[in-house]
Parts: structure tokens; sequence; C-alpha cells
């Protein structure tokens, strides 16, 4: 204990003056990021672009100047020497090391972000809610940069066996933050961080004991440091391989879209329109016959002038709320608080704040909270508000304007931000309904003005309700629930002559189903026939053979595999496109897969046995080149050595240079040749 | 100073006390693939000063290294004080001071710093002895080692490697780039510390007038390959110079065994030979040589006789006025 505390001392005492400079440096960045990063607009201190930037990015490098620094000085020869010819093991001086540059790192990180927080904390500084929550992602980041200290360790200190593979930590590295970046709760971020660190400090731990001049990293420092070069290698591959496609095939292809579109005469058309280029439109009867009177339309413009307008209906409660949204602890403030819109809000700053169900208002230039809003009216902040809007807040974040329609699940309020008063409470379910969506009905290219809102359509449940702009019913359209409940992206449609109404969206949740068109009695309100509307979503034409032959090579089986279950866990989500214009050529992709895992286990089995390792390893060795392909083959390269053979005096076949004798004959090395000039008597 | 230092050389349980503390046997080291050291086999027993002689590249730093399990050998291994140069334990590696080439030291510390951290390393440690060598080398404990001159580095770097008292010292080239009397003290101290104490001294050194004073064994190596390994004087005796003269122009170099080198002159040529079997009047018979006389020779032309070329060539003069 007494020798790691003195290394660590050593360490920090060594390169204080570094944490220090790191420490204004960082502190600088984030004082500029709080201070004129858009704060008090619509953007949010903590969430801000650019102090997430300085975490994720800043952190880690932190980390990794802090790791190279404990060890840089100090891998070369004489002092290398001067450090490890100690009485102490050396994993003792490595724990010394890894701790002061941890100590280092999360004091020269950790004390700008505390300042930070505690200056967010206090009113009057930013125009925003703060909440303590509101810092996880950034010490999420903090916690996580601590993988950059064993990164630049190992960049100081590993021997490179070949070229790049230096700087390959880095990738694993990246992994990391991209792992952090990725989760969903604090939770998550942590653990991937510990195991991260845990995996990274591993490989820097053998990498330290082998040294300098290394002597070769047992089996569990080859594998913690396989698992650390890994991600560099196949990143590298598939960057080389995407940097070679896109000199092989420049250019995409050419293809034509098509899609359904409905327009305001009560006419279903085709629009076709080439890949590159959106602004050529065709439109054609279902048939695939030219529409004489149409033939003029050949942009967006003139076509939405064509076109029935729509309102959009939220299929499901959750589907369009904003809550719904908040998926991530670290992407958006949204678990705290909602910016609204506030570009012409006149000094003022509005946000919704879920957990009290308000609005509350913030003085722009002094930064101090106003009041808050709610289905009472305005509260000052010197006074308890009570009153809860019911429900979820639901849409798009509003505009603090002077007439906007807030919509909760609970109700639809018409609001005067400006004047800061509820002017009107324009619809409340029955007890037991919640509401899905409400939309104000404006005319095609009319500005969403009092003034010009025709109605305003609410859907609740598998019912849509059409009120006038104060709330006045005026009719009500109740749609079969099975409809509801496969149809996506529903909408309102109106045609004009005849004035009909009409409910379109489309069947599947992948957006790869037919255009389904509901005609609504204009009378009764009443459902009536459905049509259905084959629409071919745009399928590009296949990529040449070796596009996936390519893909297949360098993913290997387990880029394969790995893949498989992230669509397994994930969903294809919005690759459907890729699969369909890969499906075809899925031949290719496999005959690449197979000559990727031949050679790789085929290279790595040959080197393996070239290297006289044992059975063992050798066959370790041929499955994980099998499994990683190429990628295996890189990897063997960089963790394992590969004595060097020389001609054989015995037999003449190459040996190995680090064997007492001869694989083959049995041969020992021969000893120097002597010229009688040697002395050589026992000494003592 | 004497008094200072502990007279309690320890042996570890089991290890004998006429086990050589350092053996190598057949240590090969290849860089990419070059051998720089072949086939080295070494035994130096306990106490007493060996001096590890060659030219630069001949591979002592790296054997130095393989010696103290810093570098792997490619074959071949090596034991100090009865352990495994692979994994010396913490134990035995408190037994072994050693001093890199350079002295490398924390420039920002100052002695009295640098002791202070090596002190926790080392149970033994001397602070009376590292204080002592500090002083006998003049130097100011409030400079930093960064600002100390080169001999004040190997000063200090010599008081950290002593004053943890250890049994085998391994010197990498301490003289190298200091001035005559920064040596000196060097020499007196290394002398202090071994004489009498059962003490062992490996060092390196290109200083031969040095090695002469204070080494009772050598080692040299020469182009990878060890070709002495003896004590002090038995080396003296069998390196000679034999000059033969002719009565015209002087003959090709007749074969002798174990010739380090020939200086051709005019009617003579004065060979330098190891293990020269006495049989001069033979060796003139041979050669056609009108006289013949058998030299002693300097510790130093015999050193620089084995580490230069061998053969004719290596008095360049010669093949100057071959060329005229």
């Amino acid at each position: 204990m007494n020798e790691f505390l003195a290394m660590a001392w050593k360490d920090v005492r060594e390169h204080l003056k570094w944490a220090a400079l790191l420490t204004l440096a960082l502190a600088a960045a984030m004082a500029y990021a709080l201070h004129g990063g858009g704060v008090g607009a619509s953007g949010s201190s903590f969430f801000g672009e650019s102090f997430l930037m300085i975490s994720a990015v800043g952190f880690p490098l932190a980390g990794g100047l802090m790791g190279f620094l404990v060890v840089a000085f100090e891998s070369r020869r004489d002092p290398w020497a001067f450090l490890i010819h100690r009485p102490v093991p050396r994993p003792t001086l490595f724990w010394g090391k890894i701790v002061a540059g941890w100590a280092m790192y999360f004091a020269a990180a950790g004390l700008p972000l505390a300042v930070a927080m505690l200056w967010l904390s206090r009113p009057g500084h930013v125009a925003q809610p703060f909440f303590w929550g509101m810092a996880l992602p950034s010490v999420a980041d903090w916690l996580t940069g601590a993988a950059g200290v064993p990164v630049g360790m190992l960049l100081a200190l590993r021997p490179a066996r070949w070229y790049g593979s230096r700087v390959a930590p880095v990738a694993a590295c990246f992994i990391v933050g991209l792992c952090n970046f990725a989760a969903r709760e604090f939770w998550q971020s942590a653990l991937e961080a510990a195991v991260g660190i845990s995996l990274l400090t591993a490989a820097a731990r053998w990498v330290f004991v082998a040294g300098i001049s290394p002597y070769p990293l047992n089996g569990w420092g080859r594998r913690a440091l396989a698992v650390v070069i890994l991600p560099a290698i196949a990143i590298g591959l598939f960057m080389a391989l995407a940097m070679a496609g896109s000199f092989l095939d420049p250019e995409s292809p050419d293809y034509s879209y098509h899609r359904i579109g409905f327009l305001k005469d009560g006419r279903v058309v085709h629009i076709n329109y080439p890949s590159a280029r959106r602004d050529e439109l065709q439109l054609q009867d279902l048939d695939g016959k030219p529409l004489p009177d149409l033939a003029s339309v050949h942009d967006y413009a003139t076509l939405n002038e064509k076109s029935a307008p729509t309102i959009a209906l939220a299929r499901q409660t959750d589907y369009f709320s904003i809550m719904a949204n908040a998926t991530s602890y670290r992407h958006g403030s949204y678990r705290f608080f909602i910016p609204l819109q506030n570009y012409w809000s006149g000094g003022m700053v509005w946000y919704f704040r879920p957990d009290i169900a308000r609005f509350v208002v913030y003085d722009q230039m002094s930064s101090n909270l106003l009041g808050s809003l709610g289905p009472d009216g305005f509260v000052p902040a010197d006074r308890e508000a009570t009153a809860r809007f019911p429900g979820v807040y639901l849409g798009t974040p509003q505009e603090s304007k002077t007439e906007s329609l807030v919509t909760f699940t609970g109700g639809v309020y018409r609001v005067d931000f400006q004047a800061r008063k509820i002017l009107a409470t324009l619809y409340v379910p029955p007890k037991w309904e919640t509401l899905a969506s409400a939309n104000e009905w404006v005319e095609v290219g009319e500005t969403r003005t009092v003034e010009k809102v025709q109605s305003l359509v609410v859907m609740q449940g598998t019912r849509v309700l059409m009120l006038t702009k104060d709330g006045e019913p005026i009719r009500m359209i109740d749609l079969p629930a099975e409809f509801v409940k496969t149809t996506y992206g529903l909408s309102l449609c109106r045609t004009y002559e005849p004035d009909r109404y009409f409910v379109s969206g489309i069947e599947g949740q992948d957006w790869t189903g037919p255009f389904v068109l509901m005609e609504v009695e204009p009378a009764t309100g009443q459902p009536g026939e459905i049509r259905r509307y084959k629409q071919e979503m745009p399928v590009p034409p296949p990529p040449p053979i070796y596009v996936p032959g390519a893909i297949g090579f360098a993913a290997a089986p387990a880029g394969m595999a790995l893949y498989a279950a992230l669509i397994a866990v994930f969903g294809r989500g919005d690759w459907h496109n890729f699969w369909r214009q890969i499906d075809p050529v899925m031949t290719a992709l496999i005959i690449g897969m197979a000559i990727s895992a031949l050679v790789g286990g085929l290279a790595c089995a040959w080197r393996a046995r070239r290297g006289g390792m044992a059975r063992g390893p050798t066959i370790a060795w041929g499955v994980a080149g099998a499994w990683l392909g190429v990628v295996g083959w890189l990897l063997m390269l960089c963790v394992e050595d590969v004595p060097l053979r020389e001609k054989c005096p015995g037999c003449g076949k190459p040996r190995l240079i680090t064997r007492e004798r001869c694989e083959h004959c049995a041969a020992a090395f021969a000893p120097p040749a002597m010229d009688g000039s040697e002395v050589f008597v026992p000494l003592g | 100073m004497s008094e200072m230092v502990s007279n309690s050389v320890r042996k570890s349980e089991g290890e004998s006390g006429n086990e050589p503390v350092i053996v190598a046997d057949k240590l090969t080291r290849y860089f990419g693939r070059k051998a720089v050291v072949h086939d080295l086999s070494l035994s130096i027993p306990r106490g007493g000063v060996t001096a590890f002689l060659g030219r630069n590249g001949s591979g002592k730093t790296t054997t130095i290294r393989m010696l103290l399990g810093m570098l792997e050998p490619t074959r071949g291994s090596s034991r100090l004080l009865g352990h495994d140069s692979r994994n010396l334990p913490p134990e035995t590696r408190a037994r072994i001071g050693y001093m890199a080439e350079a002295h490398p030291l924390y420039g920002w510390m100052r002695p009295a710093q640098l002791a202070d951290f090596q002190r926790r390393f080392y149970p033994r440690w001397n602070q009376e002895l590292f204080e002592a060598i500090v002083a006998h080398f003049r130097i100011d404990s409030k400079t930093k080692a960064g600002q100390l001159s080169r001999g004040q580095r190997a000063g200090v770097s010599l008081g950290l490697t002593l004053a943890a008292e250890p049994e085998l010292l391994i010197l990498d080239d301490p003289a190298l780039g200091l001035d005559p009397v920064a040596r000196r003290l060097l020499l007196e101290t290394m002398l202090f510390y071994t004489r009498g104490k059962g003490r062992t001294i490996l060092f390196s050194s290109h200083q031969l007038d040095d090695v002469e004073r204070v080494a009772d064994h050598v080692a040299i190596l020469d182009h990878a390959i060890l070709r002495a390994s003896c004590p002090m004087e038995v080396f003296r005796g069998r390196v000679r110079e034999v000059v033969l003269r002719f009565d015209g122009q002087a003959p090709p170099t007749p074969s002798v065994p174990g010739l380090l080198r020939t200086q051709r002159f005019e009617r003579e040529l004065r060979l330098t030979v190891a293990n020269f079997n006495g049989h001069a009047q033979e060796l003139a018979a041979r050669a056609g040589a009108a006289a013949v006389e058998e030299n002693e020779l300097g510790f130093q032309d015999q050193v620089l006789a084995y580490m230069g070329d061998r053969g004719d060539e290596s008095f360049f003069l010669n093949s100057l006025r071959a060329e005229a």
C-alpha cells in the first residue's frame, strides 16, 4: 500500500500542472457553452449541444491526456528501467499510476462540472427550470471519460506491432462513448462505462506488466488487448471498404418513386417521380394512364394546390405525445421540461413542466421566474399554484404567441401566452375518455390564425369530432376500431367538389402497406366503404454484385451475427428498404462471408502453426479467424508475436529462432564460431 | 562512511554462498533478423568487480537488460541471485541495484525528495549513506534533479542505488559523459562499496583506465559474441604482442590461432595474439622472420585489440600505404 501510494502521489505531483491547465480549459469551454450557447431561448444549458459536446468528447480526451502523461515520460528505455526496477510487483506500480491518472482526470473534469451545476442551480442565472437530474448526462460522460485514462496509457506504452495499431484503443474508447450516448437510462450508462473501463484497464494493466520491450502477454492480457483492438480493426476495415466503394460506385443509379395521392376533386392518382429529381413529377391514374388535365403538374407546390387538404389524426394516445418522446435521459430535456418555441415571446421564455402540469415563464433579461400558467390562469412566482392541466401534454412544442392551441389528453385550451391568459377551454372529453390529438383546420396555404381557423378536429379514442373554432360540435365520425388499429398516419381529408370527408392512412407500421381511404357519410358521419390502393414503396435497384460480396467479406460471420442480433433486439425499423434491396443479392453476401471465414481461418491457423504454437491455440486462432474473417487475421497480427525463423544448419529447413532445438531435426543452434582468441577461465 | 554501510549481506534461504550471483546460459537476443547477443554464457561469482566491455552496439546494454528481466531473451536463460531473470521476485529485486546509462531521475524532484520517494520501496534504505554520497559529490540538496550537471546526476543516481544496500550492483556505463573528477568520485564510491563486503559489481564501461583500476574480472563482447570472461590477471597474461622482423619486405601475415590484430610496417609485423603459446621461435621460422620479439601489452591495448576489426585491415594506414 505504501508503494502504491508513493507511486500515485509521485504522478499526481508530477502532472498536477497539466491537470490544472486542463481544468481551466474545460472551465472556459463550459462557460462559453453555458453563457453563449443559446441559453434562455429554446436551447437548454445541460442539454445544449455545445455543453454535451464538451462532456461527450472533451472528457474522454481529458482522460486520455492524463493517462498518456502518467506513462509517456517513463516509457523510454532508461526512465522505464528506473521506474520498474523496484522491489514491488509491476501491477502495484500500474495501479498507482492509473489511480493517479483517474484522480487527476476526475478532478480536472469534475471541478468545472460541479461549478457549472452549482451555478445553474442558483436562480437568476439561466432562464429555465433546474433539476439536479438534468446533470445526469454530463455526469455519465464524466464517468465514461475515465475510459480515456487506460487508453492514454496504452497509447503511450504499447509498442506498435504494425503501423497504426498503437492508436487502435481509441476506437474502443469511441465505442464506450457511443454506448453511453445510446443508453436510455443513467444506470445503463454507468453500467456500460464500468464494463468498458474494466476492459480497457485490464488491457492497459497487462500491457504495462509486459513492458515497453514487451514480454509476450499472457492469455488474459492477449484477450483483453484483442477486445480493445477489435473495434478499431473492424471500423478501419469498413471505412476502407466504404472509401473503396465510393471510388468504385460514385453514383447511385436513378430509380422511380411511386406513391398514391388524393385530390380535391376526389380522384386518387399515382404520383411518380425520379429519386434524384423530386421536382419532376408525373401524375397518372390508377391504371397508369396520363391525366391530360394534370399534365402541367410537375412540382410539389402545384400538386399541393390540387391535393385534398388533410389534417393529422393521432392513432393512439402516446404516438404524438411529447412525453412519449422523452425516451432517453440524455437526449433533450423533456423528462424535466418542454421548451416552447419562444421566438417571438417578447422577452419571456415559456416552458411546460410535466411535474406540476403547468406552463412556467421566465424573464429573459433577469433569468428570474415570473410565474406559471395553469387552467386557473396565471399565478405569479411568489404565490403557490395548485391547479394542473389535465392529462398528458400532446402535440409538438407550441409557439408562445398570442393565441395558441394547447392540447392535453384531458382537454383542449386556447392560450394567450403574451397576455398570460387562458382564453378558452375548447373541449374537455367525458370522464374516462382521453384525447389523442386536436388540430385546427385551415385552408391550404393559409396562416394558422384564429380568424382563419375553419374548425377544430379532435380525436378521442376511435371517434373524430369536428368542432367550430369556439368548441361547438359540428360533426362526429366513429371509425371502426379495427381500422384505427391497423392504419397508421391517419389523416382527415376533405374534397370540395362535392364537399366530402375521407379518412386516409397506410396499413402496417412499417409504411409498406397499401394506401387506405375510407369515405365518411357527410350527413351522419358514419364510416363508409374502405378502399385500398397498392402503393409500392420505392425499391432501389440492387447494387453491383461485388458490393454485397465485399460487405459479406468484411463483416464475416461475426459481423453478420452481430447485425442479426441488433435487428432481433431493435427491429428492422427504417432499414426495410435496405433489406428489400439486399435480399436479391443475399447469395453474394453469403459467398463473401464464406470466403472471409475460409481465408481468415486458414490465415490464422497457418500463422499460428508457423509460429510454433501448440495445437490448442492454433485451433483457437483458426476458429477466431473463421469467425472474424480478415479482422481476425489482422487482430492476430496485433496481439500475437510470431517469432522469426532461420535456416537450420542440420536439416536446412526454416526453424524458429526462439527454440533451443530445431523442431524438425532436433539439432541445437550452432555456437558462435571460435577464432582462437577466446579466453574463458572460471571466475572466483 | 564505512560505519554507515551495513555488513549484513543477506542471502535468501537455500541460496548457497558459493552459487554465482549472475549466471547466463546461451543468452541470445534478436532485434529483427539481427542477433545482438549471441549465445552468451557467463557466470559471475559473489564478490568482486566485473567489467563488461565491448564497443557501442556490441550487446552490453541488451545483455544487462535481459539479466534484469527488462527484456525477454529470444532464447537462453539467466539467473540473478539464484532466481530466473524473467520472474525476479520483489525481494530479490530489492537486493539488486541498477544504474541505467543516462542516470534517469525525476527532473522536478530535489535529491531529498528523490530519496524520500525511493525509500518507500526499499525496506533496507540507508538514508545516511545516501546523504553521505550526495555530500561526497558536493550536490546542493535544494537543486532540482533536472538542473543538476551530468556528474551530479550520476552522484544522485548512485546514491539512490547504493542507499538501498544491494548485494549485487549492475551499472550500465556509469561514467558515460562524466568529467574526470566526477569519474574519480564515482570510482571511489564503487570501490568503497564493494571492498571487503562480499558485494558484487557488474559494470559496463568504455573508460579502460577506470576498468584497470577497479575490475577483478573482465568480460568482453565482440559483435554480439562473448570472447573473454576471466580474472583480470589471466586476461593480462593471455594477450601479447609478437614482433616479427624481416630482412626485406614483410610477407603476408602468417596463420596464427588467436590473432587479434596485425600492424604492418616496412620490415616488420606486429601481431597481437590471444592465448599465444609462447612458441615465438617456431612462428618466426614459419614466417621466415629474421628476428622475433614477444612483448607484454598494456591493458588498454589488449582490450582495443579485441574490440577492433580483425586482420591486416585494422590498421587503416596500411591500406593508405598500399594505395600509394
